[in-house]
């Protein structure tokens, strides 16, 4: 083997080793019309990847192939090296794929804390109805609650809260259950300017050390955060690297001239 | 605690919320609670001493309807599925043991081998039901008239199988003797009966109130609420509402034992939609969601049916009919929702009054 | 028991036999119709509709026995009458519930008590009978059919056709159909979505009160007997598909279909159950129906 074959085996299998997500050919089609086409990605541990592109490019569908609600008419996902592609939903959220939705999903109904406590309580599958309570699920709720730094007690009801404050929970429910892969929908959206620098104070410190993938519509966010960055336009990759490379990549500017 | 309790929206009578009756809620006051609690058990308690006979009978009938009204409550209130067939379940642990009592014997060993059957059978058909449908992710609408479906079948069947259930008539049932099989055995009537059933239904109740404050039950309550986002969070949403689809047929069918070893009757109709519907509406007045809603309604709606509705003019369905119309459209949290709002309300005037007295300058 | 050996088929039989469950798939599908129009647009499952299905017959009763009028004015008042009762339902009750969708199942089982109650009042609970008001049957060759029979089903059939007619060619049929695809439509399309939510219940409870009316000379006239056609009914909207009309086409040929024929060759007790277990089989297989799903 040449020098630089060995070269390449050597990158590949130290890519291989930290790779926590790799998706090979995703395709997903509507009858006649594919949402997204053949797209490959490689997410190394510690990453954090942001998906950017036009609206209809296929990122919300893109993530929910990742996040196992759809299912993708080609393509493969492997996580941390297996491949999961058949996996249904939830057991992908036990086995540490977290998501946060784009429009708030909480329990509406239940209280601030129990929303916490029961996307602490996910993971840990009990079906027995006569156990009792895992106190630690409690104590986890209450760390992430201070961590959010909404403006609700604990015991509010969950439909009460206003949108910033939704948006927080919903992030918070995705971090409370200390996920590996982070799926993240659109954090900023539809958030008013004056709740904004929270969120964004919560945010940079809640991805610090989670691999993390990110759609955002919000340029400077993603240009912040983002370690490197994937363009999606009509379902097809047409650029990726780090921030500097896509703010002056050309293919990226024409796919947003009339934009977003 | 103080005077500034802001006077935000409780989710009033939702599940996992506090509801006034309920004992086991940390850190809510409960002196209010315990008492309406003690209130209620000490009228079941003393209620041969004050009530006649025939109402001690419809009483206990009504305890027994009561177990019925809380598994379909873990069902609907907690878990959100609707099904119009419960009946179905109740029914054939009645014909179970009715069948057993008939045919084989009225020992204590049959009445309990009946327990047993009239358990464990329906909650497997609810556990092989519930598989199948939800596994396929069937939708709730259709879940519902499939149920609907099965009630009418259900007492079709009965009515023309007549063979095993002697068809419209009705089986007539031998009284059952409890006991300790080969010790002793004696008939279980009236007043005795009665107060069987008291702790029967106490010990349903504290069952059903364990079952929803465990981790399981908090699950259900998550599936309820959002169960797009139980499932993102890492729920087998499909084995809970399987799971607790089979505990409450379950459930239901020993309620339906004891029906025939109360009434020593069972005929069709106790399995179709007409009595699916009328648990629903019990547990629809009482409170959904609350369990102790249940057995309020239950309690209530059958003592109205069987002593004024003979005094009214019409009929007690078109009274329930327009009754259910009314509380969907104005009080579906049902009485239980009516008096947490009334306490909530007296609560908030006390706060305020607190407050008007801390800022008075003499204090 | 009837047993039919396929070796000496008797001709006429099977053609009365084919004649009579033509005649149930098409008052079947009549009342889907109203079904589908109710589900599949406002998506609301109103278990009022087997008590429409029942108004219908009763105004029927009514027109011919009580109040001497006749048949036919009856025949013609009752999708009226049934498609007021459909829209004050609507009005007074539905219209409120948008929010909660699942709460109107309650609700309208509710108004369908209700109605029964007040039909056993009004008119006490003995079963009716209405006259045929086509007596005597048509020479068919192969066999001699009811004349009221066909003529039910030749009406059914045009009712249905106009219908879909209605709603494939013309302008606001075209637009109903599609927000009932696509309820999210009804905004973008500028249509006045109260106006359609009354509309489409008045016109769907109209469908069944004359299914209703078709019926009540060719059975017994009582408080219950729209039951059977309300699960009947949904039956055939979920095979079909609900959020399609076409599906019940299909739908109410393999309910209404197996029914008739399973009840003659059976019984009534198997063919009803024998129809259950398929419906359920086959939403278990496909469950967004045969034709649904696009």
């Amino acid at each position: 083997m040449t020098t630089t074959q060995q070269t390449e085996t050597n990158a590949a299998r130290v890519e291989s080793a930290n790779t926590l997500l790799r998706i090979e050919g995703l395709t997903k089609t509507f009858g006649s019309f594919t949402a997204v086409d053949g797209v490959d990605l490689s997410v190394p541990d510690g990453e954090l990847h942001s998906i950017i592109g036009p609206n209809g490019a296929g990122k919300t569908t893109l993530f929910n192939m990742i996040a196992g609600s759809l299912r993708p008419t080609a393509g493969t996902i492997h996580f941390r090296g297996t491949d999961i592609t058949a996996v249904d939903q939830d057991e992908r959220a036990r086995r540490g794929i977290s998501r946060a939705f784009q429009i708030t999903q909480l329990f509406p109904g239940v209280t601030v804390h129990e929303n916490l406590r029961l996307a602490a309580q996910a993971s840990d599958q009990r079906f027995n109805p006569l156990a009792t309570r895992n106190p630690d699920h409690d104590d986890r709720a209450r760390g992430m609650l201070d961590d959010l730094d909404v403006d609700a007690r604990p015991d509010e009801v969950a439909a009460n809260l206003s949108h910033g404050d939704k948006k927080k929970l919903e992030i918070g429910m995705a971090l409370v259950s200390d996920p590996t892969l982070l799926l993240l929908d659109e954090p900023t959206s539809g958030v008013a300017e004056a709740e904004l620098p929270a969120l964004l104070e919560f945010l940079t410190d809640a991805v610090a050390d989670l691999t993390v993938l990110l759609i955002e519509h919000d340029v400077d966010l993603v240009l912040e955060l983002s370690d490197r960055i994937t363009v999606l336009d009509r379902g097809e990759v047409i650029a990726r690297g780090d921030p500097e490379d896509i703010v002056a990549d050309e293919r990226v500017q024409n796919a947003y001239m009339g934009g977003y | 605690m103080g005077g500034d309790e802001s006077t935000t929206e409780r989710a009033v009578g939702a599940p996992g919320v506090a509801s006034p009756l309920s004992v086991s809620v940390a850190g809510r006051e409960l002196s209010g609670t315990t008492a309406l609690a003690a209130l209620g058990v000490g009228f079941l308690l003393f209620a041969p001493a004050i009530l006649a006979d025939y109402l001690i009978q419809i009483l206990t009938l009504s305890l027994i309807f009561a177990l019925f009204a809380i598994s379909v409550d873990l069902l609907w209130g907690y878990t959100g599925i609707l099904t119009f067939g419960h009946a179905v379940f109740l029914g054939g642990g009645a014909y179970l043991m009715g069948t057993l009592l008939e045919a084989v014997g009225t020992g204590p060993a049959i009445v309990y081998a009946g327990l047993a059957a009239g358990t464990v059978l329906p909650g497997l058909l609810g556990l092989v039901v519930a598989g199948v449908l939800f596994s396929r992710g069937i939708s709730e609408d259709y879940f519902t008239i499939i149920t609907l479906a099965l009630a009418i079948i259900a007492e079709q069947i009965a009515v023309s199988w007549s063979s095993v259930t002697n068809g419209a008539n009705g089986l007539l049932v031998p009284p059952a003797r409890v006991g300790i099989p080969g010790v002793v055995a004696t008939e279980l009537t009236g007043v005795p009966f009665y107060y069987l059933c008291v702790g029967v239904l106490l010990a349903g109740y504290l069952v059903a109130r364990r079952i929803v404050d465990s981790p399981f039950g908090r699950a259900l309550v998550a599936i309820n609420e959002n169960e797009t986002k139980a499932t993102a969070l890492g729920y087998d949403t499909e084995k809970y509402k399987t799971l607790v689809f089979g505990v409450s047929s379950g459930m239901a069918g020993f309620a339906g034992t004891l029906y025939v070893l109360s009434e020593r009757f069972i005929s069709p109709p106790l399995l179709g939609f007409v009595q699916s519907t009328d648990v629903l509406i019990w547990v629809l007045v009482g409170g959904r969601g609350t369990l102790v809603g249940g057995i309020l309604g239950t309690i209530s709606l059958r003592f109205f049916e069987n002593t004024i509705s003979g005094a009214l003019a019409f009929s007690w369905i078109l009274v329930l009919g327009i009754v259910l119309i009314l509380i969907v459209l104005l009080f579906p949290e049902g009485l239980v929702g009516v008096v947490e709002v009334a306490r909530e309300r007296l609560r908030d005037r006390r706060d305020d009054e607190a407050t008007d007295h801390s800022s008075d300058p003499d204090l | 028991m009837n047993c039919l050996l396929l070796a000496g088929v008797d001709t006429e039989l099977v053609a009365s036999l084919a004649l009579n469950a033509l005649s149930s798939i098409l008052i079947l599908a009549l009342s889907a119709l109203g079904l589908a129009v109710i589900y599949g647009f406002i998506g609301v499952i109103n278990l009022a509709h087997g008590a429409y299905f029942t108004v219908g017959a009763y105004v029927v009763w009514l027109t011919s026995t009580e109040l001497g009028i006749g048949f036919w004015p009856g025949f013609l008042l009752a999708p009226l009458v049934v498609a007021v009762v459909g829209l004050l339902t609507e009005v007074l009750i539905i219209q409120h519930l948008y929010e909660r969708l699942l709460d109107t199942i309650l609700a309208t089982w509710g108004v369908a008590l209700a109605i029964g109650e007040a039909i056993k009042l009004l008119f006490n609970a003995q079963s009716k009978e209405v006259g045929n008001p086509l007596p005597g049957s048509v020479d068919l060759v192969v066999t001699t059919y009811s004349t009221y029979r066909l003529f039910l089903m030749g009406v059914a059939a045009v009712v249905i056709t106009v219908v879909f007619v209605l709603f494939t060619r013309t302008d606001a049929g075209v637009r109903l159909r599609a927000v009932i695809q696509d309820p999210t439509q009804a905004s973008l399309l500028g249509l006045n979505e109260t106006r359609m939510y009354q509309f489409s219940f008045a016109f769907g409870s109209a469908l069944v009160g004359l299914a209703g009316a078709a019926v009540a000379p060719l059975t017994t006239v009582e408080p219950n007997m729209g039951i059977s056609y309300l699960v009947q009914s949904f039956f055939a909207v979920i095979l079909g598909g609900a959020g399609t009309l076409i599906g019940i086409v299909p739908g109410s040929v393999i309910v209404a279909g197996f029914s008739n024929v399973g009840t003659f060759f059976i019984s009534p007790v198997v063919a009803q159950t024998l129809v259950f277990l398929l419906v359920v089989a086959l939403i278990v297989v496909r469950p967004e129906g045969l034709l649904g799903g696009q």
